[in-house]
């Protein structure tokens, strides 16, 4: 709880509207948004500015709106930097996650209040309001945190504590106890062991937060591809009006679906026809655009039993356009019926694009179902039954630094001394003890002493 | 006539490592000190280890020096040996030790007390604690002698080691007594317990005394001290050596100062089996000892005990002095009985024939719980009462002086506050500073955790509940690579000045270590090297790695296999390219001659020699160096002259110097990260917490967080979050309530 670096949250509920909110507060607000942003330095105080987000390893985030509000005009009073970014849950993260690597810690609950109230800004009348929304949010919090130190999470980041709690015992007997017949201590096994649970958690954790907070998948396409009924197909219910006459679709349809567990938010769109001159259908491929602006995946749906048409060009042109080639997935609908489409030509087109045959009307999307799960999960394995569940952004943020930390011990074990080595395992125990609540201190010495028979 | 009575500032009552720490920095403080204790013939006596330091222990004695202690300058005078532990295990836990003469440093330090004006010292037992009323809390004024004298005083510290209720207990034997011979302070005991302090029993052990003519010293092996000179001191003194007895085998062959040898042996199965079937005549398995023991000194048929796969015990035998035949049994403590004792030690080999002088023995004693403690070491309870040592549940002569200077210090400031001196706004740490500024506006003196050893342990002892007497280790301190023994001058120096405890002289001579420290590795930022054959075929020739890309000379210092012994090298090859190709050498004079000289780099206009940087020496005149030459490489042999003596010269100064700016060099980066650490808690650490907050009334914490701060009563925001029991969350609605006040 320090009031003094900067803090950053997710300050828009999850999984609703397209638009989304990163909010960062602390003196290091604006050079981490400087950072970020290809002409940060073009910042002005309360002033909206458009621009891209990168990576600090450069690659693109998202196209954003930032705000920033020099200290002392803002909700903290601090300097806070709010980053508009489209609003899936998959998006959000990939800001948030931006933002705590370039610098931020992940914040409590209620901390940007508890700022805006320690920095004068809200009324001293005011404390009892404060104390209640640090105590309500930071409660539930917590019971989440310990409904799931009950569990498997807990199990996991325990086994993985014990491990470097093992490993830093050793070495610190041999610098306290130098004369104590200590055997040298060899950590390199238990660091791998502690890494492995680390980075399965973080699997785990990129995974979880995509099954908690799900996400929203945008079906694209020319009219009459199939889009109604695939989605029905997805969803398992007739929900969409499904005509054979093109561009019955006039406005977008939202509609949940549990994909292999996952909850994705399916958003019919009326046909991407850019040349459509129809007052309603016009709206309607406005909303389209939005769709495919917050959406986490892209779903491009194209008739397999026809060669590709003008219209699906121009489809893909505006995909291309849009940037959305990262997100996307192809279903070749229609596969029940004799293929006319050419793959080749599609994929010379659209390189390292996921592709999946489907037959909507005959309600096969299997293929589809595992290329949607394999694109959210980003590589990681889908999560087995009773895998432990990262889902707070905060529990993932204390996990990368721990895994960081790790990494950095296990290169360090013999090019340094073990006095800085230490420092390494003791930075991810407390990265971990974050998760857990527990601190670098008595158990420690407990396993020194236990472990080792010390003492002149 | 009228009863015997005197009025002093303060009072120190004990005359162990503690209280003469105590009254010593008291009494240089300016205040009328009074020192009083059972036994003028103890004062600082080493009852158990003749040794001083070690990792932890040894960084608190450098600190103490730093401060204005007394400790390491003893030692330094009276150590028949001195090693340095843990090398090459890093900077941060390198420490010195040191094998005592015992009753020389008792002698020495009695005789600093002595000397020390202000300071009073005088036997006597003491019985009451005289305790007044002010603002509505008690304080204390004085205290009475057993022999009905009262001496009046602003400020008493507290020392009785175990004396408190002590017992010893060997086999079926017990008695009471503070230490083998000595008389027990029941009466004080009495007094502090009426006092309402919460005091816990304690336990802790000694092992056996050999007589050295019974040992056979061929069946160990040695282990000799330091070859080359070492130091707890910043400022060394002249030693006393005395010659070691003709019974000693295998002297040091040391050039700088004769030193003895310690012997390691070790226990066998047989030593085990006879402890095994005498375990339950100890004491400590037959429940006559209840106090808790500690688990980093456990006696021999603890650990016998407790790691029964364990073959062998290593066991060192340790003169307690030059000329005494009595040797210690480091790792033999014990409370088995007499005849048990002997036995056990015949079963060793160099042993077969001990006569031992002393028996081990286990002494239980009472300590105060942390909860009665303030990190001044002021006691909460009654005002203006410090308690530094055992009875704050401390072991190790080191933690009893760190927490001695600490509660003398108080006590002098609550008895008359700071001297008038001002202290530079130099490159100190952060908390340094503020803790300076916190004296200057009549705070006591609290160490932060990130700043020293000593406040590492008063901030345990204050916020931790003891489970067994509390030695200091490194792996306690969360920022061990800010507190390095080598460092303990650039910490501390300016506090221990601003006290009144250290000199002018020796606070300029830390603040110029400090600036020729910022001017070397400025210059060796700036310094480039390139990869060039002739440059790499005098370093390979050297014994150094070849330059491979072209960098600063501080990054090629940051590989672990360069040393700065590498810059002659590089310095002698430049004379030569310098001699060949540049017959004005004045911009080559880039190595400064630490110490000596000072260079500041001109402006890059003038496009010094291959593109380096030229550096040109700058107005010595403010720099306190009045006396020495300035130098200005102007012709080659007056450059050769000052790199030969870059070379040869070896000034104590010069070595520190040279040996900061390598480790900066190569452990910047974990350095920055944990003084990013350390600043990022700052803040917390350094809010006070008022002291009648009722937590039991606050809204918003958790009924355990409550509890355990009304109990506790933390003085930091970061000393709250350090309580076990207290949560993220319960620190977030305690700024809310702190904001409110």
């Amino acid at each position: 709880m320090y009031t003094t670096d900067t803090i950053a949250a997710i300050s828009t509920p999850p999984g609703e509207g397209g638009i989304g909110v990163v909010r960062l507060s602390g003196p290091q607000a604006r050079p981490i948004a400087e950072r970020l942003l290809a002409d940060g330095a073009a910042l002005k105080s309360h002033t909206l500015h458009y621009g891209h987000l990168h990576d600090a390893d450069g690659t693109l985030i998202d196209e954003v709106m930032v705000a920033w509000m020099q200290a002392p005009r803002s909700y903290t009073r601090e300097d806070v930097v709010e980053i508009s970014g489209h609003g899936g849950a998959a998006n959000m993260q990939r800001i948030l996650q931006a933002v705590l690597r370039a610098g931020a810690r992940s914040a409590e609950a209620g901390e940007f209040t508890l700022r805006a109230f320690v920095n004068g800004r809200l009324d001293l009348t005011q404390a009892e309001a404060v104390l209640d929304i640090i105590t309500a949010q930071t409660r539930p919090a917590l019971d989440a945190a310990l409904g799931q130190l009950g569990g498997r999470l807990s199990d996991e980041v325990r086994a993985a504590r014990a491990l470097l709690l093992a490993a830093l015992a050793h070495i610190e007997a041999s610098l306290d106890f130098p004369e104590d017949d200590v055997p040298a201590p060899n950590v390199q096994p238990q660091l791998a062991q502690a890494a492995a649970i680390v980075v399965r958690l973080l699997d785990s954790a990129r995974a979880g937060i995509i099954y908690r907070q799900g996400l929203r998948c945008a079906i694209v396409g020319r009219p009459n591809v199939g889009k109604s009924s695939l989605l029905n197909a997805l969803l398992g219910v007739e929900r969409a009006i499904v005509t054979p006459i093109a561009g019955t679709t006039r406005d977008t349809v939202e509609e949940s679906a549990s994909i292999a567990g996952i909850p994705v938010a399916l958003i019919d769109t009326a046909g991407l026809n850019a040349g459509a001159t129809d007052m309603v259908e016009q709206i309607g491929i406005e909303r389209s655009r939005r769709a495919l602006a917050s959406a986490d995946l892209v779903l491009l749906t194209l008739d397999a039993s026809q060669p590709l048409t003008e219209a699906d060009h121009e489809v893909i042109a505006t995909l291309r356009e849009a940037g959305v080639e990262q997100r996307l997935i192809i279903a070749l609908n229609k596969s029940d019926l004799p293929t006319q489409l050419d793959e080749h030509n599609l994929r010379d087109m659209l390189p390292d694009v996921p592709l999946a045959y489907t037959a909507a009307l005959t309600g096969d999307t299997t293929a589809l179902e595992r290329a949607i799960v394999a694109a959210a999960l980003g590589g990681t394995q889908p999560l087995a039954a009773n895998a432990p569940l990262v889902t707070s952004a905060r529990h993932r943020d204390a996990l990368a630094r721990a895994a960081e930390s790790i990494v950095t011990a296990q290169a360090a074990v013999g090019s340094v001394p073990p006095d800085l080595l230490a420092v390494d395992i003791r930075a991810a125990l407390n990265a971990l003890g974050e998760i857990t609540g527990e601190t670098v201190g008595e158990d420690l010495l407990d396993q020194i002493f236990s472990k080792f028979c010390i003492g002149k | 006539m009228p009863p015997l009575t005197d009025n002093y500032d303060v009072i120190v009552i004990g005359g162990g490592h503690a209280g003469c720490e105590a009254a010593l920095a008291a009494a240089r403080m300016g205040r009328r000190t009074l020192l009083l204790t059972a036994n003028l013939d103890t004062v600082a006596l080493m009852p158990c280890n003749p040794s001083i330091g070690g990792p932890a222990k040894g960084h608190v004695v450098r600190e103490l020096d730093a401060l204005g202690g007394e400790m390491a300058r003893v030692t330094d005078r009276t150590f028949i040996q001195i090693r340095t532990l843990n090398t090459g295990k890093g900077p941060a836990v390198q420490a010195l030790r040191a094998q005592s003469d015992k009753r020389l440093y008792a002698a020495t330090m009695k005789q600093a007390v002595e000397q020390q004006p202000n300071l009073y010292l005088k036997q006597a037992m003491v019985s009451k604690l005289i305790i007044g009323e002010a603002d509505g809390r008690r304080i204390v004024r004085g205290i009475v002698t057993n022999g009905g004298v009262t001496y009046y005083a602003t400020a008493v510290v507290l020392t009785t080691g175990t004396f408190l209720r002590g017992r010893i207990v060997m086999g079926e034997m017990t008695m009471a007594a503070g230490r083998a011979g000595e008389a027990p302070a029941v009466e004080l005991g009495e007094t502090v317990e009426s006092l309402g302090f919460k005091l816990l029993r304690l336990k802790t052990g000694t092992p056996p005394r050999v007589d050295a003519r019974s040992l056979d010293f061929s069946q160990t092996a040695p282990q000799y001290g330091s070859p080359t000179p070492l130091h707890f001191s910043h400022w060394p003194t002249t030693p006393t050596m005395l010659e070691p007895l003709p019974i000693y085998p295998n002297p040091q062959p040391s050039e700088w100062r004769p030193q003895m040898a310690c012997y390691l042996i070790h226990t066998n199965a047989d030593t085990h089996q006879l402890i095994r079937d005498n375990i339950d005549r100890a004491p400590m398995f037959s429940g006559i000892i209840e106090g808790v023991g500690p688990r980093y000194c456990p006696s021999i048929e603890d650990k016998v005990t407790r790691f029964p796969e364990k073959e062998r015990q290593q066991l060192y035998l340790e003169p307690e002095g030059w000329q005494t035949n009595e040797v210690y049994v480091q790792g033999a403590n014990t409370s088995l009985p007499e005849d048990v004792q002997l036995a056990m030690l015949r079963t060793i080999p160099a042993l077969r024939h001990v006569e031992v002088m002393r028996n081990g023995y286990a002494v239980e004693y009472d300590a105060v719980q942390a909860s009665e403690l303030q990190a001044t070491m002021e006691s909460k309870r009654v005002a203006n009462l410090f308690l530094a040592g055992q009875i704050n549940g401390t072991s190790g002569y080191e933690e009893a002086a760190g927490q001695g200077i600490l509660a003398g210090i108080n006590a002098a400031l609550r008895a008359g506050g700071l001297p008038n001196r001002t202290v530079r706004d130099t490159d100190m740490p952060t908390e340094a500073r503020a803790t300076i500024e916190q004296l200057e506006r009549g705070e006591l003196l609290i160490l932060p955790r990130s700043l020293a050893y000593i406040g590492v342990m008063a901030d345990d002892l204050t916020t931790k509940e003891l489970r067994e007497p509390y030695r200091l280790m490194t792996a306690r301190a969360e920022h061990r690579t800010l507190l390095r023994t080598d460092n303990a001058d650039l910490r501390l120096a300016a506090i221990g000045y601003r006290l009144g405890l250290l000199d002018e002289q020796q606070y300029e001579a830390v603040e110029l270590k400090r600036e020729l420290i910022a001017t070397t590795v400025t210059r060796l930022s700036r310094e480039r090297i390139n990869p060039n054959a002739g440059l790499n075929a005098a370093l390979t020739a050297a014994g150094f790695p070849p330059v491979t890309h072209a960098s600063s000379v501080m990054d090629y210092l940051k590989r672990q296999d360069v040393t700065y012994h590498v810059l002659p090298v590089i310095v002698d090859y430049r004379l030569q390219i310098v001699d060949k190709e540049n017959p004005s050498p004045t911009e080559g004079g880039w190595v400064g001659e630490l110490g000596e000289q000072r260079f500041a780099p001109t402006d890059e206009a003038g496009a010094g020699m291959q593109g380096e940087q030229r550096f040109a020496p700058t107005d010595n005149a403010d720099a306190g160096m009045q006396g020495e030459q300035r130098f200005a490489p102007t012709d080659n042999a007056q450059y050769s002259a000052f790199n030969s003596k870059l070379k040869t010269q070896n000034s104590k100064l010069q070595q520190e110097v040279v040996e900061q700016v390598e480790l900066i060099a190569k452990y910047a980066g974990y350095i920055k990260r944990e003084r990013f650490e350390v600043e990022r808690a700052r803040s917390m650490e350094e809010r006070r917490l008022p002291a009648d907050f009722d937590y039991l009334a606050m809204t918003g914490l958790r009924r355990e967080a409550q509890q355990k701060l009304q109990q506790m009563r933390p003085a930091t925001l970061g000393q709250a979050a350090r309580l076990a029991g207290v949560n993220p969350a319960d620190i977030a609605v305690l700024i809310v309530h702190l904001q409110r006040e």
